[in-house]
């Protein structure tokens, strides 16, 4: 009898979240669709943006590809994005490593400097890295777009690698450390596949950045062969009397699509990191 | 605390490293402020200028090809068309372009100038040109003043000129007109003829709008200044009246009959002044079931096919009056070209600069983008594919009758924005929306200086 | 020098040697290497200075502006701010000082000096401290050892060096830049490069304590920003959170697919999503509206960012659609922290009798917060400082005639961007972004200590 009733509540249950899983992602595709069906629109401006177009056309896709150098931006942000992913996820597993398995002197002081640097509202930002770049010989270059983008999400990622890397027993890297590995050995073979989950988001995370930047890059890239596609695509509409929205989602469409299979790709590494047993507590 | 180690080291040799990379990379960048300029100095005698040919002499190296002119477009096809068209005329020197948008070139010029790369010439809007006089992104146009005045009208070189000299050269007329269905018109009243004045309008909107279904029978972005000016100026009020920028003539009885009429038209277009968005006006004429909207010239493009598309015909007329009142004013919206402060070649890029505003230059932009060029009617009609055009003709009818403004400050537009939504959208009294203006243009004034 | 003369140095004698040559010190030490890269730090710094300054050609004399290089000219350039403006004509631009790009440099020269200070420091006690080894033990340490003990004792500063080094250059210096322009004249009146920027001290400070009619402003804004940040950083966290747990459950199948669902608005552009639900959500001619007037739902149109009498529904209209674009972050997140909670624990509980609602409040969440409560409050700063989504959605509407410059959605930073960038008010927008930055700090901080994360730092 109790089982049975347990059973019955179990499906109401199991209906239940699904159908709580159905309406959000109605919720979530409905605009979605809206803006894919934006970029098969006819018209230029936003408000006749729908979901199911009139006319549908692969127009927009057309003039993308051929009257703008799209193809080229798309090149220089996969470029930018691999390299924000690796350079990214680097440092900051290296730096979380250290704020999670070493005492030393500052370390406190660092990382709330690290939360404190967060809370200043960018004020004039542009003009200090526009200088900077200028000193070191990094305007107008890929390379110092992945320097940009990999110090801004750098203080975030320090703390949210440094908390997960905390949440893992430290017995491993004894273990580990007793067997005769060095620090740099442990890091590699023991804290570098348990943090994975970890890892992949903030691969992704830092993969997904520089196809959104615009307001820096646009002032630190000049040259037409440097753009990006955030560059490219946010000038399609500066103003009033420059509005080519479909254009413009027909370019967001092509750039979610990388993100999106990044991280389709991604999941398992995000999902089972852990090997099943580990100590984890 | 000697231990604190290597790892400084390694970073401060890598940053020697970068230093030095620097050095010998981008010498004019490391000095910055001082060397940016270095070329300047070598020709600080000043300019030639051939009184025969009335040109400046071009430098040497830009006059040989050997070092390519800079500009800064926001369309690709208007640098092409310029490139091309400049080299018929001067077929040694090479042209560069960039795409730089107009609402960010001032911006960047401040910057890429200092750092010793930016254009010789760029284009702009006619708001940001205070900007671009300030930090000294825009030179004076010299001798060539003269000529460009004959050539375009005055409320456009009023834009362009402070203290009696003007720093860049309108190019294409953004002015804003009242565009209108044709097609339906004469459906709704048996003629083509556009209204005048805003009470033949509203006798059309009381049969033909339906709220309901959001059928207007005009539309235009209620909550900008720019736009209301039209109305505002037909009863008599203009801003800053004897052109003292310390008194935008908020107060002024004027305005207040003005905004009082301007209120009652939300009995013709009832709609919050942030819902009146420029793309849903726009969309709704390409649709034709709009007979009027109030619009600039950027829309021809998308007109013309969708008027091709949707089996109508339209057109461009002056902005309506008030019955009662004056010929309706309007800001004169335009684009401008500026030479570079920071320009290496300021005579070539003068030369340029003038060319833009030639003959030929304005068919470049013409024919590549479908603007309208900022010449005044004699010239304009020389210009291929202008003349006999009805709905540039409009656009030109209506910037005749712009109101003479200098660079505005950039708080004009946010206490004027904020009158008109307070108005339009019955947030306070006309009164006292008149008072909340002042009190918010001086204040502003008083915290800028 | 000879062997004997090296072994009697007493210790002063190698402190001055390598404060006046970096480096000579551990040449006596016999650490070469050491000793060489020591020199070439010292040697580097100077060739710096030279190659960037003008040091060939000194007509009127040594003058910093002149003929200073990188360090030099840098400080001189911070603390005078330029002596001489460039003048407009008709050949463009006269030579002369550009007061910002001065400041700015000098914020990197100091920034450098003090690394290269740290240097200096380090290579005289290093050689002062090896002199007394040698003098203690009669051990001459090679720097090859040295190099080792020092990756022993440093590995954490080593690994952390890229760090520190972006942070400090990509985050620190636009923030001592924005917080220096604070004390500056610089406004709209006064815009290098024709005219200088000068050190004003407080009267900033004193002139924004002067604008009085403004206060309640200042206070409506902040009091809805403080609303708005906690309300969206807890929406998308739990929203998130509750999704990670739902797709997780072993009830779910398909999980690949309900999370690649749910990521999409992650992977669209937030700018591009904003702007499209602006134009769905238009009360006048969006199809929401008409749709819910046409299925007999609502009477009327709904203005839902729009309606100057009922500012709540756009506020909260704003927080659902940032709910929309943020809540896939905290999934993916906490997506990934939930693998990290071993199954040990929910067979415990299961064995106890635990519901599963028990499990989720007694195991699930603590765990997961613990992780991620440093991250709420980074989140509860960005959103403090969420300049995007209300600036492309509302544009701060509907308007509020009771404030200045402001509307009804507009948040401290909206308001401060509109105020002081639209009108060029640089040294007020400083001013207010320092204050900013205490409101926030002080929130923030509080709330750390609360959860308790500083005493496990």
């Amino acid at each position: 009898m109790n089982n049975k009733r347990k059973s019955h509540s179990g499906k109401w249950k199991t209906a239940l979240i699904y159908l709580e899983l159905i309406v959000m992602a109605l919720v979530i595709i409905y605009p979605v669709i809206w803006i894919v069906g934006s970029s098969f629109g006819s018209s230029k401006g936003l408000a006749n943006a729908s979901a199911i177009p009139a006319n549908p056309t692969l127009q927009n896709f057309k003039d993308l590809l051929t009257k703008t150098d799209f193809p080229l931006w798309y090149m220089n942000t996969l470029k930018v994005a691999f390299a924000n992913m690796f350079f990214g996820v680097l440092i900051s597993t290296l730096g979380a490593y250290a704020f999670s398995r070493f005492k030393f002197k500052g370390k406190r002081a660092g990382l709330l400097s690290i939360l404190i640097l967060q809370m200043f509202p960018t004020f004039l930002t542009a003009i200090a890295v526009y200088m900077l770049f200028l000193n070191f010989g990094l305007l107008n270059s890929l390379t110092g777009l992945i320097v940009v983008g990999v110090a801004a999400q750098l203080p975030y990622n320090l703390w949210l690698l440094k908390g997960y890397l905390d949440g893992i027993s430290p017995s491993f890297d004894e273990a580990a450390l007793i067997d005769g590995a060095s620090r740099t050995q442990i890091f590699v073979r023991v804290i570098l596949p348990l943090a994975s989950p970890m890892l992949t988001f903030v691969a992704v995370t830092q993969f997904a950045a520089p196809w959104m930047d615009f307001i820096l890059p646009k002032l630190l890239i000049s040259s037409e062969e440097k753009k990006t596609v955030a560059i490219g695509l946010f000038s399609m509409i500066s103003d009033e009397t420059r509005n080519e929205f479909t254009l413009f989602a027909a370019g967001a469409v092509l750039v979610a699509v990388p993100i999106a299979a990044l991280y389709i790709a991604l999941q398992k590494y995000l999902i089972n990191g852990l090997t099943a047993g580990g100590d984890k507590g | 605390m000697k231990k604190l180690g290597l790892l400084s080291l390694t970073l401060l040799l890598v940053s020697m490293l970068a230093l030095a990379g620097c050095g010998n990379g981008s010498e004019n960048g490391a000095t910055g402020g001082s060397g940016g300029n270095a070329a300047n100095s070598g020709e600080s005698e000043g300019i030639q200028w051939d009184a025969e040919t009335n040109e400046y002499v071009m430098e040497e190296p830009i006059a040989s090809g050997e070092v390519p002119l800079k500009i800064w477009v926001e369309y690709e096809e208007y640098g092409k068309a310029l490139q091309e068209a400049f080299a018929k005329k001067y077929p040694n020197v090479k042209v560069e372009y960039e795409i730089v948008p107009k609402v960010d070139s001032v911006e960047r010029m401040a910057l890429d100038g200092e750092a010793g790369k930016g254009a010789d010439v760029f284009t702009t809007n006619y708001d940001e040109l205070g900007n671009a006089i300030d930090n000294a992104t825009a030179a004076p146009v010299g001798n060539y003043e003269a000529a460009l005045k004959e050539r375009i009208s005055e409320p456009f070189i009023n834009v362009v000129t402070r203290d009696e000299q003007m720093y860049g050269v309108p190019i294409s007329t953004e002015s804003i007109a009242l565009f209108y269905n044709k097609t339906l018109l004469k459906e709704l009243t048996g003629s083509d003829e556009p209204a005048t004045t805003w009470e033949e309008i509203s006798e059309l909107a009381q049969t033909y709008n339906n709220p309901a279904t959001n059928q207007w029978t005009i539309r235009f972005q209620a909550g900008q200044i720019y736009y209301a000016y039209s109305v505002l100026s037909s009863l008599g009020w203009h801003l800053y009246q004897d052109g003292d920028l310390d008194n935008p003539n908020f107060e002024a009885p004027e305005l207040k009959a003005g905004l009082e009429y301007y209120k009652g038209l939300r009995n013709i277009w009832n709609v919050n002044s942030a819902d009146a968005t420029y793309d849903s006006i726009e969309n709704e004429f390409i649709k034709g079931k709009t007979p009027y909207v109030i619009t600039g010239p950027w829309v021809f493009a998308d007109f013309d096919k969708a008027a091709a598309e949707n089996g109508f015909e339209y057109g461009v007329t002056k902005l309506p009056k008030v019955a009662s009142g004056e010929e309706a004013s309007s800001f004169s919206g335009i684009s401008v070209a500026v030479v570079s402060g920071y320009t290496k070649y300021p005579a070539a890029a003068r030369v340029f600069l003038n060319f833009m505003a030639s003959d030929e230059g304005a068919a470049a932009l013409h024919q590549s983008t479908g603007a309208i060029p900022a010449l005044n009617e004699e010239h304009l009609n020389n210009v291929e594919g202008i003349a006999g055009n009805e709905h540039i003709g409009g656009i030109v009818a209506q910037s005749e009758n712009a109101d003479l403004m200098p660079q505005v400050p950039e708080y004009l537009y946010t206490s004027g924005n904020s009158l008109m939504v307070n108005v339009w959208d019955n947030l306070l009294g006309v009164e006292e929306a008149q008072q909340k203006a002042t009190k918010e243009y001086t204040e502003m004034k008083a915290l800028v200086e | 020098m000879n062997e004997q003369a090296d072994r009697r140095a007493p210790l002063w004698i190698v402190g001055i040697f390598s404060s006046v040559i970096w480096g000579a010190g551990q040449l006596l030490n016999k650490q070469f290497l050491k000793g060489f890269i020591f020199f070439c730090i010292f040697a580097g710094s100077i060739a710096v200075e030279i190659l960037t300054g003008n040091y060939g050609s000194m007509p009127h004399g040594f003058s910093l502006r002149e003929n200073g290089g990188f360090f030099l000219k840098g400080v001189w350039g911070l603390v005078t701010l330029g002596t001489q403006p460039r003048k407009m004509g008709i050949t463009g631009l006269t030579e002369g000082d550009h007061s910002i790009v001065l400041m700015v440099n000098g914020i990197i020269a100091v920034m450098v000096i003090a690394i290269l200070l740290f240097f200096y420091i380090w290579n005289i006690r290093d050689a002062v401290n090896g002199r007394k080894r040698i003098i203690q033990t009669g051990v001459w340490q090679t720097s090859t050892e040295y190099f080792k003990k020092l990756w022993e004792s440093m590995y954490a500063y080593i690994v952390l060096s890229p760090s520190i080094l972006l942070l400090l250059f990509v985050s620190l210096l636009p923030i001592v830049f924005g917080v220096l322009i604070a004390f500056t004249d610089y406004t709209r009146n006064n815009i290098p490069p024709t005219k200088l920027i000068h050190w004003v001290g407080l009267d900033n400070f004193i002139t924004v304590t002067q604008v009085f009619s403004w206060m309640h402003t200042f206070l409506g804004v902040l009091s809805w920003t403080i609303v708005w940040a906690i309300l969206a950083t807890v929406t998308t966290y739990f929203l998130g959170f509750f999704q990670a747990v739902l797709i997780n459950s072993p009830r779910v199948k398909f999980k690949k697919l309900w999370r690649s669902i749910y990521i999409l608005p992650w992977a669209i552009p937030g700018m591009v999503s904003a702007l499209v639900f602006k134009s769905m959500f238009n009360g006048q001619f969006g199809p929401v509206s008409q749709f819910l007037v046409d299925i007999g739902l609502t009477s009327e149109r709904i203005f839902w960012f729009t309606d100057p009498s009922n500012t709540t529904l756009a506020r909260v209209m704003a927080l659902i659609i940032n709910l929309w674009l943020g809540f896939p972050y905290f999934m993916a997140l906490i997506g990934g922290t939930l693998t990290n909670i071993s199954d040990s624990y929910y067979e415990a509980a299961r064995i106890d009798g635990a519901t599963s609602g028990q499990m989720f409040w007694k195991i699930t969440f603590p765990i997961v917060y613990k992780a991620t409560a440093p991250l709420l409050t980074m989140s509860f700063v960005s959103n403090f400082n969420n300049f995007g989504v209300i600036y492309f959605l509302t544009g701060g509407g509907p308007a509020n005639p009771n404030y200045n410059f402001a509307g009804s959605t507009d948040l401290l930073i909206t308001w401060l961007y509109k105020l002081t960038l639209d009108n060029r008010l640089y040294n007020m927008g400083a001013v207010m972004s320092i204050i900013v930055f205490f409101i926030v700090g002080t929130f923030s901080l509080w709330n750390l200590r609360k959860s308790k994360t500083f005493e496990e730092l």
